[in-house]
């Protein structure tokens, strides 16, 4: 049909006003599409990578080696693999935890280059490999010995590769983890300097498809068939630890990104595509009640309301199609380094990006489908009515004579009086400024809240609890404390509700460097004797107790149920940890006087390796916090200016439609003799309210959003984090705002410029 | 051929009601020349507004051709507003962003026996506007490529309300001129509802109306000539 030939020249006419809207749906299916093919290929490569590299089911260390694995796997109907690490200093203040390759249980799976074929070959985390700038083909040395990097590698339980497991963020600058063959690692055992190396010894297990943990077994089963297999390790080799996957620490990271990815991949884009359909519907509602006459007298030459409808249909669907479009192919094109980044960050295999066809079809379908259905409400809206009302042109009914009335504008002075009014005649476009400001702002504080949160939670919440500089966990209980540091007990445990796996501490009186603080900053004591039991704020937010509720938990080691009511909780946000006075410990587990497992310190101790179980160094993990922050502040950068970009788009489509609503007004205004600079602060600066107020609103959304995400991808985690935003990061997140706001205010403002006052007093006079 | 019977339309007015038309019976052959005249609120465009089937009429039938258009659903009506008639407003109501050659076209096409928008062009005398703009054309010129859009499908009765109300004289001459013509060459059959009693000079047929009744039909014995008319 002819009529579609308009399409260009509006596109054309009001040009800003529909490459905005365009950008929003660009903006809306970009994120649709790449979120969700991130969140699908990093669920893909997170499944395969399990599956490939057969990640164990079970870890245990043992105090004694078991006899024959071939035969205990025969039993179990699993495979069970040793396999021994080196902690490496392969340069100062540089950790490379050296894996021994393993076949059955945790096999490294090739990223890139070759498998191992010598013993001088070795395979490197690709993070670490890229922070070190080694490359496949280079060298590096280990205790005298060369090895060569034939590839690249990722192992299943190391997906998230952190030094400790307490650790929560990776710093491969000065952590790695490598494999090499089983001969290099005995000779690396044997040649380890006694200082500073560790060698640790572990069993993975895994169990065959159709006995346990499969899809088909229920918990229950399984923590049947787990419990007889720990009686059985503790019975016959002395159980140290047992660490099942869904507890391990360096898989449930990537679980927890996913799981937060995947509630993002829904919620931003839906807020996006709520925002244009609201923007769309009024800038379609304004072309509409301009063209009622010419609407009418289509309708009066005969064409059917189903004729006017296709052709009013045909500008929105375009927008949508082109934004859709763009956006899908964007979406695509940004999803590939996104899932570079994440693949490097948790060394997961990067395998061909799959490109779900569903998502790219979302992507184009989505917008068009919910703005196709929104024009067809607003064109229906004029389409239904009779030929002769239309031809009437459109006529406002005159509801906000009422609220005018009710506030007694009259009172007011003459400048006042005319923004009230508009105000008042305004507010569906006010209520979209005020809510497209509160997402800009969202957006725009994401990062200060992301980056105040974690600088408070990380720098000073974290050195002001843990005050040690080294963390010794010996491998057997100590009776003599030979070194210097505060002593404590530690075990492994289970809650009876839900299951959770936490830790149950025994620590001295009036502990220095692990400080107990409650939420008002109260150091809470744990006396001697007393039954003082303080829970972590996660443990508490996690089950949603508090002091006077009891807390019951199956000990790992000796499986006995225990009550404990709870004293207090101390605000620690990294740990699912209870904490009791060392000698309640010991005798509530019934274990020798005195006795300890760890040891706190802040000197460095030179303990024999083979006495260790692990070593914590707090320095180190406070300079990966450094680099992570960094890191997090690029994207910051970016989150805030897609904001402002935002919120430019949002308010230069308002103000330019309000311009034109009140063309008019404008022109004799101007007729009058107000000058430009007047007009547009009568006019424009309507909007100085809501902008204010969906600044304001924002922050809460924000909040609730955030804590809503948080709690969910936190969930596979031991950790929450406190949401914090500074006021200085308020005030500078709102100026960033509003010089955006104001920006887009004057570019609108020169529009009042072009308003020519005599066609608009001839159509006045018409 | 038109007839109306019995004819009302009526407007509830607070507790009372108001006829824009009282029961008014009319019959127009084919191809007759009507002119309407009556002042504001005498129920003219009402008239033409039921003719033309964008509004219903309460009481009464409207036979066109013997099919009551009264009696006809939304649907129907639409194509019989598609297929018989052509509508002329006081207000050209062309498309500001579709060329004068676009603007023809867009009805142009709802009628497989629809003349050619150029041809139609030159016969209003508007072949070197085609591709201008209607914000490029005077007020006559604008209404005459409104008239060429109401005409290019071929109807069998063209409805003008006020074609000249927003017209000066020699506009508004050049406007009646095209009327006569397509009324005699084409037989198309014409009503024209309006303020100007001069017009009234040129038809077959006068109506004069006032408060929703017919106040008085003359038939005029001799006809003037559209440049003829003056006022």
């Amino acid at each position: 049909m002819v009529l579609r030939k308009r399409i260009p020249r509006q596109l054309l006419k009001h040009k800003g006003r529909f490459i905005s809207l365009i950008f929003l749906i660009f903006l809306g299916s970009m994120t649709l599409t790449m979120l969700n093919m991130v969140v699908t290929n990093l669920q893909g490569s997170f499944d395969w990578l399990t599956e490939v590299g057969k990640a164990d089911d079970i870890r245990v260390w043992t105090l004694n080696e078991p006899s024959n694995l071939e035969s205990l796997g025969k039993i179990l109907n699993a495979d069970v693999e040793a396999r021994t690490a080196v902690d490496a200093k392969w340069q100062d203040d540089i950790t490379l935890r050296v894996f021994e390759v393993n076949y059955s249980v945790d096999q490294p799976v090739i990223l890139d280059g070759n498998a191992l074929q010598r013993d001088s070959d070795i395979l490197l985390d690709p993070a670490f490999a890229a922070m070190q700038k080694l490359a496949i083909g280079d060298t590096i040395e280990l205790a005298g010995r060369t090895f060569w990097i034939s590839g690249y590698m990722a192992l299943p339980d190391y997906i998230y590769p952190t030094h400790f497991e307490t650790d929560l963020v990776t710093d491969p600058a000065s952590f790695g983890v490598a494999v090499v063959t089983k001969r290099a690692i005995m000779q690396l055992v044997s040649d380890a300097p006694a200082e500073d190396w560790t060698v640790d010894r572990s069993y993975g297990i895994r169990f065959h498809p159709g006995f346990a943990l499969n899809q088909e077994t229920t918990e229950n089963q399984s923590q049947t068939i787990y419990q007889d297999l720990k009686d059985r390790f503790k019975d016959r080799y002395g159980l140290v630890r047992w660490l099942e996957r869904k507890d391990n620490i360096r898989i449930n990271m990537v679980k927890s990104e996913i799981a937060g990815q995947k509630a993002m991949s829904k919620s931003l884009p839906v807020a996006i595509f709520m925002i244009n359909i609201v923007l769309l519907a009024s800038v379609l509602w304004r072309m509409i009640r301009m063209e009622f006459q010419l609407i009418g007298t289509l309708r009066a030459q005969g064409l059917s309301k189903m004729e006017v409808l296709r052709h009013y249909l045909t500008l929105p669907l375009t927008l949508a199609v082109i934004g859709g479009i763009s956006g899908t192919l964007g979406g695509i094109g940004v999803a590939r380094p996104f899932l570079v980044y994440y693949t490097q960050f948790f060394a997961l295999p990067l395998k061909q990006a799959q490109y779900d066809p569903l998502i790219i079809l979302s992507g184009t379908l989505i917008p068009v489908l919910l703005l196709g259905l929104t024009a067809t409400y607003v064109v229906m809206r004029a389409v239904k009515l009779p030929p002769k009302t239309l031809m009437r042109g459109f006529r406002r009914k005159p509801k906000a004579m009422f609220i005018e009335r009710l506030f007694r504008f009259h009172n007011l002075k003459f400048a006042m009086k005319f923004r009230a009014r508009q105000m008042v005649r305004s507010a569906g476009k006010l209520f979209g400024a005020a809510i497209g400001v509160a997402f800009a702002s969202m957006m725009m504080l994401t990062g200060f809240l992301m980056s105040d949160s974690y600088s408070s939670f990380m720098g000073d919440g974290l050195s002001d609890i843990f005050q040690y500089e080294k963390n010794y966990v010996f491998k057997t209980e100590q009776s003599i404390n030979r070194y210097d540091g505060e002593q404590y007990q530690m075990l492994a445990a289970r809650t009876l509700d839900k299951g959770y796996a936490i830790l149950i501490e025994g620590l001295p009186e009036n502990s220095q460097l692990l400080k107990l603080t409650d939420k008002s900053g109260q150091t809470i004591d744990l006396k001697p004797g007393s039954k003082a039991c303080i829970i972590t704020r996660v443990l508490a937010d996690k089950m949603k107790i508090g002091p006077g509720d009891v807390i019951s938990f199956i000990n790992d080691i000796d499986d006995e149920i225990h009550y404990i009511r709870i004293s207090g909780v101390a605000e620690i946000y990294t740990l699912s940890t209870v904490f009791i006075p060392l000698d309640e410990f010991n005798r509530r587990f019934d274990r020798p006087k005195d006795s300890f497992i760890g040891l706190y310190s802040i000197q460095t101790h030179h303990i024999p390796s083979e006495d260790l179980l692990l070593t914590e160094d707090m320095n180190d993990l406070l300079t990966s916090l450094d680099s992570y922050t960094n890191l997090m502040r690029i994207s910051l950068l970016s989150i805030g200016f897609f904001a402002s970009l935002m919120a430019l788009v949002i308010l230069y489509i308002l103000f330019s439609l309000l311009i034109d609503e009140n063309g008019k007004t404008i022109a004799l205004l101007k007729i009058l003799g107000y000058e430009t600079r007047e007009i547009r602060t009568l006019m424009l600066r309507i909007f100085d309210a809501p902008f204010l107020i969906g600044f304001i609103l924002g922050i809460p959304m924000l909040f609730n959003f955030y804590g809503a995400l948080m709690a969910q991808s936190f969930q596979e985690i031991n950790m929450t984090m406190p949401l914090y935003l500074s006021t200085k990061n308020i005030v500078s997140g709102f100026a960033i705002l509003y010089i955006t706001y104001v920006l887009t205010r004057n570019i609108s403002g020169r529009k009042i410029l072009k308003i020519d006052m005599t066609d608009v007093l001839k159509s006045i006079g018409e | 051929m038109l007839e109306l019977t019995d004819v009302s339309r009526i407007y509830p007015s607070g507790e009372s009601q108001f006829y824009a038309l009282n029961h008014i019976d009319l019959t127009i052959p084919d191809g007759e020349f009507v002119v309407i005249l009556g002042p504001s609120g005498s129920g003219k465009s009402t008239l033409l507004n039921l003719i033309g089937g964008i509004d219903q009429p309460d009481t009464g039938t409207i036979l066109v051709n013997k099919v009551d258009v009264a009696k006809m659903s939304d649907r129907m009506l639409t194509r019989y507003r598609r297929h018989n008639l052509g509508f002329v407003f006081q207000f050209n109501n062309l498309i500001p962003d579709l060329t004068v050659r676009e603007n023809i076209e867009v009805t142009a096409h709802l009628s497989s026996s629809a003349g050619k928008p150029l041809q139609l062009l030159d016969r209003v005398g508007l072949i070197d506007k085609a591709d201008k703009f209607p914000h490029q054309l005077s007020g006559g010129e604008q209404q005459r490529v409104s008239i060429a859009r109401a005409i290019v499908k071929r109807p069998s009765m063209l409805l003008c309300d006020e074609p000249t109300g927003a017209l000066d004289f020699k506009s508004s001459l050049s406007v009646l001129q095209l009327l006569e013509e397509i009324n005699q060459q084409d037989k198309t059959t014409v009503l024209i509802v309006t303020h100007n009693a001069a017009i009234a000079a040129m038809a077959d047929r006068v109506i004069r109306m006032r408060s929703g009744e017919f106040t008085e039909i003359t038939q005029n014995s001799v006809k003037a000539r559209a440049d003829e008319v003056e006022w």
